[in-house]
């Protein structure tokens, strides 16, 4: 029995090996294509170019740039309460009947195809919200810029953001939920022995969990940026710097998605570099998280 | 009654029980394994191979013939791949659907037997190709022709003359009721909304066709591209919405009120959307259909000197080359098949066989593939040339 152990033990071992072991064909391809990319291109010029326009050959990716970042983090913003307030209602408030099958529905949203979610949007989502929240948003908030639209459609940041909100959200509700289950039980029996509430006692476990809440959302957040399917079909595809929610933008992973099967030379390389460009953030998305996370919760990563 | 259980005996089944069958679980599910991958290659070594019953033939036919190319041709691929199969029996036809851009690389590559594209090979990708295996051959295959579609409630005919068109997606003419189209359009009067304009956000050929226009009635100033140029203005910007696929710029117009995109016509017919009467060299207002689209073609090569098959094709455009007939409509383009002049023999016979039958019998079916459009007469004299050039080596 011991070898069959042994032998298992070494096979499934040899995969975590293989994982590792990738990692730098990963980083020779890369390399490979961004030197097609660094030939042709100065990466600085590319990053704060300010236009993105194929046809008229203007490479800048900085429109794209704000895209991703408006609607990751508008996503995100979205995603932080609504997660939050399920994993704290799922572990500490419901019954168990009841949280154990919600917590499989949340499941089951994170494993439906990005295409799946994408053709939601655009055929049900968008179309219901552009007749009812945008309208609602342009008519009465419309004096602030962030709500003002010339024209009331369904594809623009806000459906983007939305729907990756709801994309992203089951991985930081089961992350959060997990780091809830993990506060010792003590703590919170002190607490009620001490005649808090229950809504105290929630506000006691959470600030408990902080780190944890924090790599919930960084872990989302990466999940947002990368993102290409489903918000190319509602983003609308329209680079600009338009600071109105309700008009439509590019990503960096929208552009490559819609052009590269028909992209040849320059074009090739210049969506090459917004590979690059999103590597680049995603990379400094896990630095600075790490940053923030020792400097303000104490140094550990659980 | 069992034996009770000594103290060392408990420990060691604490120690070892729950990983025992696991290890158990999973030495079985190897063994499983194993055994069906063993099965499966054992399997495909003792499938006896057919042995022929028919006579050899004189011809030697390849298993199969490989295509690859524009989308848009797609529909209409498979519909002949099936229905030559079924008819000759001969080989299959594979063609996949990956794209122009990526139909032309695979043949630069000689990854494919013929591709299909959109657009004809540049000069210089015409040049480059020129010396091997005898240059390509390059004939239509097929009609496209894109139309406007529009969603304005209430409204169910509109009627665009060329300029009007290229300044609506241009982003020059912003709202309905611009005073240029409601003089050819009284029933937008009232319609006091902006104009939202639905392109591609994906490169593809329906935007080459659609910009290959534009460009024509700005005077060159509108770039023709598989990408679509968006107007320069932010506040223009924000009413133009990119869509993916035919598919999707239909979906965009469907959802969204007091817009226009263009779709290739087997779209616009499959929705139910209504598209645009366009405004053709005679002046006459036309909305594309299969008699407008194919009176369109008849009469450009009836007047135009096309090139031949082996010929460069980079400049032509049907749509440069206007129908002056009165019942054409103007935005008309051919999708094309390119192959190489010099084939082994048994491919060389196969592309004859595959593409006469295409040209000859294959039209007929082509009227099957909803909003698809059957070659007039002296575009299947083209193609049957060009055929014709096909050699073995």
């Amino acid at each position: 029995m011991a070898v069959v152990r042994k032998s298992i033990f070494i096979f499934l071992g040899s995969f975590a090996l293989f994982l590792v072991l990738i990692l730098p064909f990963y980083f020779f391809g890369e390399l490979y294509g961004a030197s097609e990319f660094f030939s042709k291109f100065s990466f600085l010029d590319f990053i704060l170019g300010q236009e993105w326009s194929l046809p008229e050959q203007k490479y800048g990716a900085l429109q794209a740039v704000y895209g991703t970042l408006m609607t990751a983090g508008l996503a995100l913003l979205i995603t932080t309460p609504i997660s939050i307030a399920a994993a704290v209602a799922m572990s500490e408030l419901l019954p168990e009947w009841l949280s154990e099958r919600l917590g499989i529905i949340v499941d089951m949203i994170a494993a439906i195809p990005s295409v799946v979610i994408g053709l939601w949007g655009v055929l049900s989502l968008g179309p219901f919200l552009s007749n009812t929240l945008y309208r609602f948003l342009v008519e009465n908030l419309g004096f602030l810029p962030i709500f003002q639209a010339k024209t009331l459609t369904a594809y623009n940041k806000l459906t983007a953001a939305l729907m990756l909100g709801y994309m992203i959200m089951p991985f930081a509700v089961s992350v959060i939920k997990e780091n809830l289950r993990l506060v010792p039980m003590e703590i919170k029996e002190a607490a009620y022995a001490l005649g808090l509430t229950k809504w105290e006692v929630v506000r006691i476990t959470l600030s408990y969990i902080k780190p944890g809440i924090f790599a919930a959302l960084m872990l989302a957040l990466g999940r947002a940026v990368a993102e290409a399917v489903a918000v190319s079909m509602v983003i609308g595809n329209t680079c600009s710097f338009s600071v109105s929610l309700l008009e439509p933008a590019c990503t960096l992973t929208t552009l490559i998605i819609n052009n590269f099967a028909e992209a040849t030379g320059t074009e090739g390389a210049a969506l090459i570099g917004l590979g690059l460009v999103l590597f680049v953030i995603s990379i400094s998305i896990v630095l600075v998280s790490r940053l923030i996370y020792n400097k303000f919760f104490g140094g550990y990563m659980r | 009654m069992a034996k009770p259980l000594s103290a060392d005996e408990v420990k060691g089944m604490r120690k070892q029980g729950i990983s025992k069958t696991m290890a158990l679980g999973s030495a079985i599910a190897v063994v499983v394994l194993v055994t069906l991958v063993a099965l499966v290659m054992l399997g495909g070594v003792l499938t006896p191979t057919p042995t022929p019953t028919t006579p050899t033939p004189t011809i030697q036919w390849p298993e199969k013939l490989l295509g690859g190319g524009a989308t848009f041709v797609n529909p209409l691929m498979q519909k002949w791949a099936y229905e030559f199969k079924q008819e000759r029996g001969l080989f299959g036809v594979d063609y996949q659907s990956i794209g122009s851009g990526q139909g032309i690389a695979k043949l630069k590559e000689q990854a494919v037997d013929f591709a299909a594209s959109d657009s004809p090979l540049k000069g210089s990708e015409w040049e480059e190709l020129k010396n091997v295996r005898g240059g390509v051959i390059q004939m239509p295959i097929t009609i496209g022709s894109v139309v406007a579609i529009f969603n304005i409630p209430g409204v169910d005919e509109l009627k665009l003359s060329q300029e009007v068109l290229l300044k609506i997606f241009d982003g020059g003419i912003k709202k309905w009721n611009n005073p240029q189209l409601v003089e050819l359009n009284p029933q937008l009067r009232n319609v006091d909304k902006d104009i939202v304009v639905v392109y591609r956000a994906d490169r593809s050929g329906t935007t080459f066709v659609w910009t290959d226009f534009l460009e024509k009635v700005s005077g060159g100033k509108f770039p023709r591209d598989l990408s679509f140029k968006l107007p320069d203005e932010e506040a223009d910007k924000a009413r133009f919405i990119g869509a993916k696929g035919n598919e999707g710029v239909t979906e965009a117009v469907r959802n969204t009120q007091y817009s226009i995109g263009y779709v290739e016509l087997s779209y616009a017919t499959l929705s139910g959307l209504a598209h645009a009467m366009v405004q053709n060299k005679v002046g006459n207002f036309v909305k594309a259909s299969m008699e407008s689209v194919t009176e369109a073609v008849k009469s450009i090569i009836e007047h135009v000197k096309l090139p031949d098959p082996l010929d460069d094709w980079s400049t032509i455009s049907l749509i440069k080359f206007e129908p002056s007939s009165s019942g054409a409509y103007p935005i008309v383009s051919f999708s094309y098949v390119m192959l190489y002049v010099e084939n082994s023999p048994e491919k060389a016979a196969a592309l004859h066989e595959f593409l006469t039958w295409v040209y000859q019998k294959g039209q007929k079916y082509v009227a099957d593939v909803p909003g698809y459009i059957p070659l007039p007469d002296n575009a299947v004299q083209i193609g049957l040339k060009g055929v014709s050039y096909i050699k073995a080596t």
